[in-house]
């Protein structure tokens, strides 16, 4: 059940894991989308976002865990109710817009005449309506996208599934999806959809679930990720066991952070929370350090996300 | 049902709405129709027939004249040229010798036979002459009909229409692949299998391409049967009539149809899991030879049983389902007993379930081929 006791939570899943013969994969994964939420699944490349969602799609079959679709344990079935936008993009060249919408719709249940109906509704919406008779790959990558968008939720589903959503769209698309998404959760539906972009998580959803390394390392609203954003700065200098020393002497840590600025390390330095971030600027010029990039932590989701992801790291 | 209904619709018209499967579908029946006409042109320019012969042989010059009437009168009825001479003659492919016995006559044909017509007008004429008028009725005595050579000219027909099936089945299971691999390339397959199960996308494009191939046998065939209608009439006392008895009945046809139906499954749902495996066109291609391969066995097995194959090597061969279809369509009728045919079609179908399953774990992406790495370790695509 969802928060208020009365609705079944449209997904929960629990101790989730699939290990591919390369390696990759997921170990513990744990969430659940709350009745009309947008969820954002955030996660690096490789941290197993597209894992965890084929197999709740039924795309893949995992190794443990339980997947629950409206308080039922998935099915095909249940997964009927559900909407889907893979990674994999894609569409046959020669089947012509409305057709292509109308037959996926045709395929989760509606009838002939609905499913034509609903189609050419949606492609007027996003402004392809003149187009609907277009063959898919006479149509631009970003119309294409939006036409496989709308395969998605031809059917009207009570919980859409979107993968890396907002990916090669131009801004005017990304905010048509947006609103594709209000008028989703006005209808009362629910939304999970993954990405790398914080801003955009920070901006559309109302929980957000962090993973790192196949693991669940977050799971609760937007503005609780963020709170965990640890306070000081990424910097990079020419001394880097000087910057160690100053972290210390302030009573916080330097570690190590991806990405080199030229041939220096790059360092993510934490300071305690009552230790102004300028502080360590002082403790810096008084040690002479040549500082090459001081960029203070900023206290929001991509901050939360760094830390969530290095004290995963660590354990 | 209604998912794989929707799928194989769409398998369908993927082809079916190109103007150029029409065209390729009508060659087959203009060919036909072309190799008709060259039949009938052929058989249109046959020599004269030759006269038949006959000697008429008796004491009796009257009934000797009526005899030779009434043989005459018979080959004038049946458009068939006869020469008849009243005296013995050696030459003659068929002698009649007329004899009286305690006044009745007795008709006595040798070397040939007399057609039924000569017959009843021999005896109407025969019976009015003098003197053996009013004296009863007249015995006729003729060879009996010759038995029919003993060789089976009827594998040849069914050599055709296997050849013809072999070769609507290759292009159809080229079909099939392009339609797994399509999607794949498309990129459109998971897509997909959030709506359909693996198993219903499997038997949904088998369906929709297998709707096509039975388009194009329907095509091919009826045009054989045009074929047929046309020009055998005409020349079915040649080579084409004991060649295409066999597969003109309505049951030989039907149970080529099943056939064809069962080796399309077969092997499509083979092409469907080499599909699936695949990640691209070329892939595909490469480890699609091993079933074309041994299709072109097949082939050449087929070509050896109209050699004249070993019943020992056809009864083995119908019990291996790869070859079972093929050699089931090539037997004469009675050549294999009921247990072998059973068991071979137990095998094939047993070997198709097993197909299904593999197609659509395939699919799925359960089953998954290790990287081929080449020999500077570079991780080929699968």
């Amino acid at each position: 059940m969802s928060d208020d006791g009365r609705t079944p939570v449209p997904l929960r899943v629990s101790r989730l894991a699939k290990q591919y013969a390369g390696g990759c994969g997921v170990k513990a994964i744990d969430f659940a989308v709350q009745p009309g939420s947008v969820t954002g699944f955030i996660g690096v490349n490789g941290a197993g976002k597209s894992t965890t969602l084929k197999c709740v799609m039924g795309l893949t079959e995992p190794d443990a865990g339980e997947i629950e679709i409206f308080g039922e344990p998935a099915t095909f079935e249940t997964r009927q109710k559900l909407g889907f936008l893979p990674e994999e993009r894609g569409l046959a060249p020669r089947d012509r817009a409305r057709d292509a919408i109308a037959f996926q719709a045709q395929l989760k249940g509606l009838e002939r005449a609905d499913a034509y109906a609903r189609a050419d509704g949606l492609l007027e919406r996003v402004g392809l309506g003149p187009r609907r008779y277009a063959r898919v790959g006479e149509l631009s990558k970003g119309n294409a996208q939006r036409v496989q968008i709308l395969c998605a939720i031809a059917h009207d589903p009570q919980l859409l599934i979107l993968d890396e959503p907002f990916s090669g769209l131009d801004p005017v698309a990304q905010a048509e999806m947006q609103s594709l998404f209000d008028e989703h959760r006005a209808r009362g539906g629910s939304i999970l959809f993954s990405t790398h972009g914080m801003s955009v998580a920070e901006r559309l959803c109302d929980q957000v679930v962090i993973i790192s390394r196949g693991c669940t390392v977050f799971e609760g609203p937007v503005a609780d990720a963020a709170a965990q954003a640890p306070h000081g700065a990424y910097v990079t200098c020419s001394d880097d066991a000087g910057l160690i020393a100053v972290a210390d002497q302030l009573g916080g840590a330097a570690q190590p952070f991806p990405g080199k600025m030229g041939q220096a390390m790059r360092w993510r330095v934490l300071l305690p929370s009552h230790v102004p971030y300028p502080a360590l600027l002082r403790a810096m010029g008084e040690r002479q350090l040549a500082i090459q990039g001081f960029e203070p932590i900023q206290a929001d989701l991509e901050g939360a996300f760094w830390s969530l992801a290095a004290e995963r790291e660590a354990a | 049902m209604r998912r794989i209904a929707l799928i194989a619709r769409r398998e369908f018209l993927a082809y079916a709405s190109v103007p150029s499967f029409w065209v390729a579908l009508a060659m087959g029946p203009l060919l036909m129709a072309l190799a008709a006409f060259a039949l009938s042109a052929f058989g249109g320019h046959k020599a004269a027939p030759r006269p038949d012969t006959i000697a008429i042989e008796a004491q009796d010059a009257v009934a000797a004249a009526r005899a030779a009437g009434a043989v005459a009168e018979a080959g004038r009825l049946e458009h068939r040229p006869v020469q008849v001479s009243l005296a013995p003659n050696a030459k003659a492919a068929t002698t009649v010798r007329l004899v009286r016995t305690d006044g009745a006559l007795s008709v006595q044909v040798r070397g040939g036979r007399l057609s039924d017509v000569a017959l009843a007008l021999l005896r109407r004429d025969l019976a009015g002459s003098a003197p053996t008028r009013g004296t009863g009725a007249v015995t006729v005595a003729q060879p009996p009909p010759a038995a029919p050579a003993p060789h089976d000219y009827g594998r040849f027909g069914r050599f055709s229409i296997t050849v013809l099936l072999w070769l609507v089945l290759v292009g159809s299971l080229g079909m099939l692949l392009q339609a797994v691999v399509r999607e794949r390339s498309n990129r459109a397959l998971e897509s997909l299998l959030s709506s359909v199960r693996p198993i219903e996308l499997v038997i949904g494009k088998l369906i929709g391409v297998g709707a096509l191939s039975i388009l194009v046998v329907g095509a091919w065939l009826g045009g054989g049967a045009v074929m047929a209608g046309m020009s055998l009439p005409g020349i079915g006392g040649g080579v084409a009539g004991p060649l295409f008895h066999d597969v003109a009945s309505p049951a030989y046809m039907a149970g080529a149809l099943g056939l064809f139906v069962l080796a399309y499954a077969m092997y499509g749902l083979a092409l469907i899991g080499i599909g699936a495996l695949a990640r691209d066109v070329a892939a595909a291609q490469n480890l699609s030879r091993p079933v074309f391969g041994l299709l072109l066995l097949v082939f050449f097995v087929a070509l050896a049983q109209v050699a004249g194959m070993g019943e020992g090597t056809l009864k083995s061969l119908a019990l291996i389902p790869p070859f079972t279809p093929f050699v089931l369509l090539l037997a004469s009728p009675g050549a294999l007993d009921p247990t072998s045919l059973a068991l071979g079609l137990a095998g094939m179908l047993a070997t198709t379930a097993a197909l299904a399953w593999v197609g659509a774990q395939a699919l799925r992406g359960e089953l998954r081929l290790k990287p081929f790495r080449g020999p500077r370790g570079a991780a080929a695509p699968t």
